[in-house]
This record gives structure tokens, sequence and C-alpha cells, in this order.
């Protein structure tokens, strides 16, 4: 029977790899009733954001906390998928070393800090229960959970020692607080599921489990006290316990924080640290323009999402964004504010809408010299459409005809993948819609014409007309698919993996929700937390 | 300080201004796709609005091509020669596409003054155009299309940027805001035209308080002339021209520059060659600036 159990484990596991082989639709194909074989348990490393997130929460502002010096793994689109699988190289244990202890020794020389962190006096330069005091309870903060007493022992013999040797208990509290960090049940969020048998239909994660995901789903950070003592009381095992926190944390401003976090990787803004584009091209080219790209388009789903609780498919066909001066100068549009960036809203008969119009997605999926329709089709497909395009075969030469005469825009030099077998079966994905955006260069910048040659964005998606760039975006959020796809990437992030085909019947429910309520967030996470595959872990094997 | 003084000199002429009752004049803004959207429509920018424009981001002294062809204008309505009394006895140039008339003394003597302080002279303009101190603006309003509209309004005056951003070559980026000087002249021309991406826009005078190196000066200019031409890639390209007082510019030499006073001051008045007075000898220097312009905005 385990044997039988593990091999229906496998196949689950794999249908997503086998269905998504080639260009084929992701199978959508829903066994009726099924029985949800949950995903295994995962021990999830912090993502580098997360690190010093989670960090942050508890050393607070006063001390300036780096990101992980481990870098992240993309997985699944998500590198909080990429985490699950993710571990720890000898060089970056070393770095997280040296975080650990110069974090220690910032707070402990920093007295407001320090007060925060030690609500104890110490009686000596040893002082045991002072120091258990202060550990456990940075112990519970930092990995998530109650800290035993057998491990609040190791940490405050070690700070004890350290504090004789060293003639002071703060100096020896560095280590205690070092020790904390480096430990696995910080670096790691545990999502094991451990209480199998408890009446559910599947294994759930135990509540300190849940309390962590639901924290890091909504906040992208470690779980506040509230959400620690909701746990510890079982309230999160009840779905009003867990539903009025995920109302709790839906409200809380940390919202923000994890809703960015989810975009970022989604749209893989992160990569917009590394924005590369040619000088000697785009007289806009700076290092600063990725980031400042980057906070457009966040500050625009902040306003959209969160603070308006908004249509999420306006995202990207709304008129609505946010502009500092240089990113103005950028779009040539106004700059709506001297300093920082304010809302900005273009006319109705702007060419420009939405994410698909915003530097963040036309510059990262571009060339460093030019647009690329086949990158920005791609992102379309795979991220908004969850089709799975494959790469393209080793022996193909990908390299576009040289401009000419007679194929003087990309269309005309795109035309051979078009027409070539080998090519077209993916590219006739990609290439028609990412034409539509043709429009705009490689900065981001409006145009009309391309070494010579006037462009026509004119397409179809999917046998959807569309006459440009606004049409085209129309297109996408009335794909049959768009809505399904956002559910499915946010659960992956939620739960931090690929979803297997038990978990379909989930996904199709909470898009019929998604749908129902007008496409907003907020139901969305709430039903993702609600749902039997956010709450469930099979045991790890 | 003879840096400063020859900069004066030279921004004087960048005193770009117009008058309604000079007739149509020609106007461009840009390349047809560079801005987004209604032009006119005007968007807020805190309680303001804003209109597209162009900023002059480069300006440097267009010196004669040869003895007879240098680019420029014929501010006096005259083809001088040596004889002609009312210009001093300058003769003209013919500008490089054959224009006769040309008044551009400033521009003959360039080759030689550069030679002296003609690099220190630019890079200090330039530094006061990249610090936003010296940014000429021609703002549009009701413009339909930049290559051709036969009724659009002009506003020429200095626009304010206190952090213009530079571009990767090192000259203003294209697309930027600038706010209206409030202390700066503006002057409107209505029922100006575009034809076929050229602007002409001329005044007979024009007053402008500069700042250059902290020191404040202010200055006249006479019989300008102002061209523009818009490129394929949206920047636009053209000269000014205009006349430089002999008596404003020496004083301003004595006063900031008095040992290089003892060169720039006999100097002028014998390449004047505009507006004689009641002794016949002439009272203002010609002087043509080469410009290159980006689209803009402008924020009321």
């Amino acid at each position: 029977m385990r044997n039988r159990l593990s091999f229906v484990r496998l196949l689950a596991a794999s249908l997503p790899l086998i269905a998504l082989a080639g260009c084929s639709e992701e199978s959508k194909q829903v066994v009726p009733d099924p029985t949800l074989i949950p995903a295994d348990g995962l021990l999830r490393r912090l993502t580098e954001t997360q690190f010093q997130s989670s960090l942050a929460a508890v050393f607070g502002p006063e001390i300036p906390v780096p990101v992980s010096p481990e870098p992240d793994v993309q997985l699944g689109r998500f590198l909080s998928v990429g985490a699950t699988q993710a571990t720890f190289s000898p060089r970056g244990v070393e770095a997280i070393e040296k975080v650990s202890f110069d974090l220690a020794k910032k707070a402990m020389a920093n007295e407001v800090v320090r007060a925060r962190l030690v609500a104890c006096t110490p009686a000596a330069t040893r002082d045991d229960a002072c120091a258990t005091t202060a550990l456990s309870k940075l112990g519970e903060q930092l990995w998530r959970r109650p800290v035993t007493a057998e491990e609040s022992a190791k940490f405050v013999e070690l700070s004890g020692v350290a504090a004789t040797t060293l003639g002071d208990f703060y100096a020896g509290l560095e280590y205690g607080i070092a020790g904390i960090i480096q430990s696995p049940n910080f670096l790691f969020r545990a999502e094991l599921g451990e209480n199998a048998g408890s009446g559910a239909t599947s294994p759930r994660l135990n509540d300190f489990e849940l309390a962590t995901r639901l924290s890091y789903f909504f906040w992208n950070t470690s779980p506040d006290d509230a959400l620690l003592a909701a746990a510890e009381q079982g309230l999160l095992s009840t779905d009003e316990g867990l539903r009025a926190q995920a109302e709790r944390l839906f409200a809380d401003p940390r919202v923000h924080g994890g809703v960015r976090n989810f975009f970022n990787e989604y749209f893989r803004l992160y990569e917009l640290d590394k924005l590369d584009k040619d000088p000697t091209i785009f007289e806009h080219a700076r290092p600063e323009l990725g980031p400042i790209a980057r906070e457009e388009t966040l500050s625009t789903i902040e306003a959209l999402l969160l603070e308006e609780e908004g249509d999420y498919r306006e995202l990207f066909t709304g008129r609505r964004t946010f502009l500092n001066r240089e990113l103005a100068s950028v779009y040539r549009v106004p700059a709506p504010a001297r300093e920082g960036f304010a809302e900005y809203v273009y006319p109705p008969d702007s060419p420009r809408a939405g994410f698909l119009g915003q530097l963040s997605f036309l510059g990262l999926n571009s060339h460093a010299v030019a647009s690329s329709a086949t990158l920005r089709g791609l992102f379309i497909r795979e991220r908004l459409l969850c089709k799975r395009i494959n790469p393209p075969p080793v022996n193909v030469s990908t390299a576009l005809p040289e401009v000419n005469a007679e194929a003087q825009t990309l269309r005309d030099r795109l035309s051979t993948h078009a027409t070539e077998p080998s090519c077209a079966g993916c590219h006739n994905l990609t290439d028609p819609i990412g034409l539509g955006l043709e429009n705009f260069d490689a900065m981001g910048q409006f145009r009309t014409i391309d070494n010579g040659g006037e462009i026509d964005p004119a397409g179809d998606l999917d046998g959807a007309p569309f006459a440009d760039a606004r049409g085209m975006a129309e297109q996408v959020v009335s794909h049959e698919d768009f809505g399904s796809c956002f559910v499915s990437n946010l659960y992956r992030y939620a739960t931090g993996h690929e979803e297997n085909f038990t978990e379909l019947p989930i996904l199709e429910g909470l898009t019929g929700e998604l749908e129902a309520s007008g496409y907003r967030l907020k139901p969305a996470m709430i039903g993702i937390v609600m749902s039997e595959g956010f709450r469930s872990a099979s045991k790890a094997q | 300080m003879k840096t400063l003084t020859l900069s004066v000199l030279f921004a004087a002429c960048a005193a770009l201004s117009a008058c309604a009752d000079d007739g149509p004049a020609e106007a461009v803004l840009s390349a047809g796709d560079a801005f987004e959207g209604s032009a006119s429509s005007g968007i807020a920018f805190g309680e303001l609005t804003a209109r597209p424009a162009v900023v002059v981001r480069e300006i440097h002294v267009a010196g004669s091509v040869s003895s007879s062809i240098a680019p420029g204008f014929d501010l006096d309505g005259r083809v001088s020669n040596a004889t002609d009394r009312e210009a001093c006895g300058k003769k003209d140039f013919t500008s490089p596409d054959g224009t006769t008339g040309i008044d551009n003394q400033l521009g003959a003597v360039w080759a030689s003054v550069y030679d002296l302080a003609g690099v220190p002279v630019e890079g200090l303009i330039k530094a006061a155009v990249n610090d936003g101190k010296l940014a000429f603006v021609v703002e549009f309003d009701g413009l339909d299309d930049p290559w051709n509209d036969d009724d659009v309004t002009l506003r020429l005056f200095r626009g304010y940027n206190d952090k213009p951003i530079m571009g990767t070559t090192g000259v203003m980026q294209a697309g930027q805001t600038f706010e209206v000087r409030p202390d700066a002249p503006v002057v409107v021309a209505e029922n100006a035209k575009i034809v076929d991406g050229r602007l002409r826009l001329s005044t007979e005078e024009y007053h402008l308080d500069l700042e250059l190196l902290a020191e404040a000066f202010a200055i006249n200019v006479v019989d300008m002339t102002f061209e523009l031409q818009l490129q394929e890639d949206g920047t636009w390209n053209g000269y000014l021209g205009c006349g430089v007082s002999v008596a404003e510019i020496s004083e301003i030499a004595r006063t900031y520059a008095e040992s290089e006073s003892r060169i720039i001051i006999p100097l002028l008045p014998n390449i004047a060659d505009l507006r004689p007075g009641s002794d016949n000898k002439c009272t203002y220097v010609s002087a043509v600036l080469e410009l290159t312009g980006i689209e803009a905005f402008i924020a009321r």
C-alpha cells in the first residue's frame, strides 16, 4: 500500500510535466471528485527578501539587515517554489554566520534594540535565567514556533560560556542570538504536515506551520505575536479562526510587502536590478532605471489591488500609473510630480496602457539593443496564460536576418520563424502577440517606425483580433485561461509547489470565485488560504 | 573673467523671443510619434497643467565656414558690402544654402576667439544648460501636427528645472518636465505656423536676466531670428541670430573682467554691424548660435 501511494504521488507530481511537454496546453482535465493528494511536506529556504524581512521584523528599523547572501532559485515561475529545492552552499553558510554575528553585535550595542530583545536585567555576567527569557522569546519569533526547553538550553549554555569568557553578559548573548539565526529552524520554513489523522480529509499543516505559510503568503515575513498566539490556541485549525486571521493579515499594512513580493516574483521584476540597455542607442539607459520601473509597476499594483481592491484585469488595461520625473521622461509624458512618484493617467487616446505598456515589462522582455516580440509573447503565454513553451532546439540558430530593404521591421524579420516548421510550432504562439507591442522599443518608448519601416501592431490572440497594444491587452484579459492562470500562479506562490492533478478541482473552484468576485485579490488570497490544498501537506517521505 | 564675459555675450543671443505682431510664424514641436496622447489635453502637475514644448539642450557659437559663407540670418534686411554705411562697412555672408545678407560678424572672428577661450566658454554655457539654469523653452499650445500646423500658439521663455536628468550622451535627456521661471518674461506668438517641420520666429527686442557663475546680468538683444527644423529622430536643430549691445557687453567686461576688457572692448566696435547710431557707428554685434533641442513639457 505504501508503494502504491508513493507511485500515485509520483504520478501526480509528474503530471504537470507530462502535460506541459511541447507547446501544448497545460492539462485541465478534472478528475471527478478526487481525493486530494497533498504535495509532499516541504522545507522552504527563506528567500533573499524573506531572510531580510524576517530578521527586520524582530530587530526593528534600528538595525539594517541585508538580504540573504544565498542567491534565490527560480522553479515553477517562482523563487518561492524554487526555495523548496534550495539549500545552502559552504560559502553561503559562512556568509550567514558572518551576518548573524554582525546583527547580534549591532543589536546588543544598540540600547533601544537591546532593551526590546532583553526584557530582564542580568544579575551577573552569567545569568542563565535572564538569557533563557531573552533567547526563548527571540527563538519563538525567529523560528516561528515555541522553542522547547531543550532547544533553548543549548543556546543559553553557549551564551553563558561566552559571557564568562568575555566577561560581559550581552557579549555572551550575541553568541546565542547568532546561533538562533544560523539554525535551520530559522533559515527553513517547515511545512511538513503533522496533523494527519486529526479528522481532516487529508493531512494538514500544524497550526504554527500554517501560521508561517499564511504570514509569508500575505506579508512575506514571519508571523506576528497575534498570529503565533492564534496558532498556540489552535484557532487556525478552524475555518472561522483561519479566516479571521487571513482577514486580519490582509487588512494590515504589511500586506503591501507580501503582494509586492508576489508580483516581484510573478513578473520577474527582481531582474530589473540588472536591466541592461545599450547606452549608445538609448540615451535614457541608466542603472537606476530598472528599479524605478519596478517601483512604477508595484505602485500601480498596490493602488489598484490593495488600496482600491480593484479588478485585477485593470492592471493590464487601465490608463492609470505612477511615475517619477525620470520615468515620465522615458515615456515622453509630463512628470506628475516634482519629487518622487505620483499618479499619472494616460489620455484616452494614448497607445500605452497597463503593465504591458510599462518599462518593467517592455524592457525586461527585450534585448539590450532591440525589442523582442518572442520574449514578450513568451511572457504573456507562459506567465499570464500558463502555456508552457519549450526552449528552441539546441541545433537551431535563433539569429534573425539582418535588417535589409525587404525586411525592415521585426515582423518582416520574424517571418522565417512563422514559416519554418521547426520554429513555427512555438513561435506562432509567441510572436503574433509580441508583435502587438512593437510600437514600444526595448526602452519602452513609443515609436511608429522601426529601421525605416512602418510598424504594424495588428494581430490576433488565438483567433481574437487586435489592432494594437491596447487591443492586445484587452484580448489577454479576456482569454479563457487568464483567470485560471492567475489563480494557479497565486496558489503556487502560496503553497510552494506546482499543483498536481488532484488539486485542479481546487483551482477550478478558486477560478470561479475569482470571476465571481470581479477579479479581486483579497477574496482570491483568502480563498486559497481556506482551500484544502493550502492547509495540507503530506508527511515528507 | 574673460570666460564669463564672453559667455554673457553668447548667452545673450540665446534670449529666445518673439513678437505676435511679426505675423504668422512657423513652429515645430518634435517627431510625429514623440508625444503620446493629446498634446493639448493638459495633465495635472500638482495643481498645475503641463503642455508639450521644446527645450534647448546644446548651444554652440556658429562660426563662419569661410570668408564668405556662414550660417545665420539676414537680421537687418540688407545685403551689405564693405561700403554699406548702414552696416558699418561689414560685408555680409552667404549661408550654406545660398541665402545672401547673412549677419554673423561674431562668427567671423570666432575661430580666433575659440583658440583663446572658446573651449571654456562653451563649457560654461554647457554647464549652465545642464544645470537647468539656461533652459530656453518654446512651449506649444493647440498643436495638432508637429510637421504641419497652420495655427499654433507659441510661448517663449526661460524654463526651470532644478534637477535636469542627463542622458548617456552627457546632455539633457528628452521628455523632461520644466517649469516657468517666475521672473522671466514670456513672449507669446499666436497664429504661428509649422511648415514641413520648420519654425521661424523674429522679434525686435528682448530683455534677458541671466546668471552665469553666480553673477547676474541684464542683457537686451535686438533683431532676433530663431529657426528650428524638426528631425526624423525627434530632435530639432536650428540657429538663433541676434544683435548684442556693444555698450552692455563692454560694461560687463569692465565690471567683471577688467584685464580682458582691454582686448574685448576695442574688439566689439570693430565687428559691430547693426543699428548704427547718429555718429554712424554700429551699436550692436551680430552673432549666431547653433542649437539642438529636444522635446519636453512645461508645467504650469
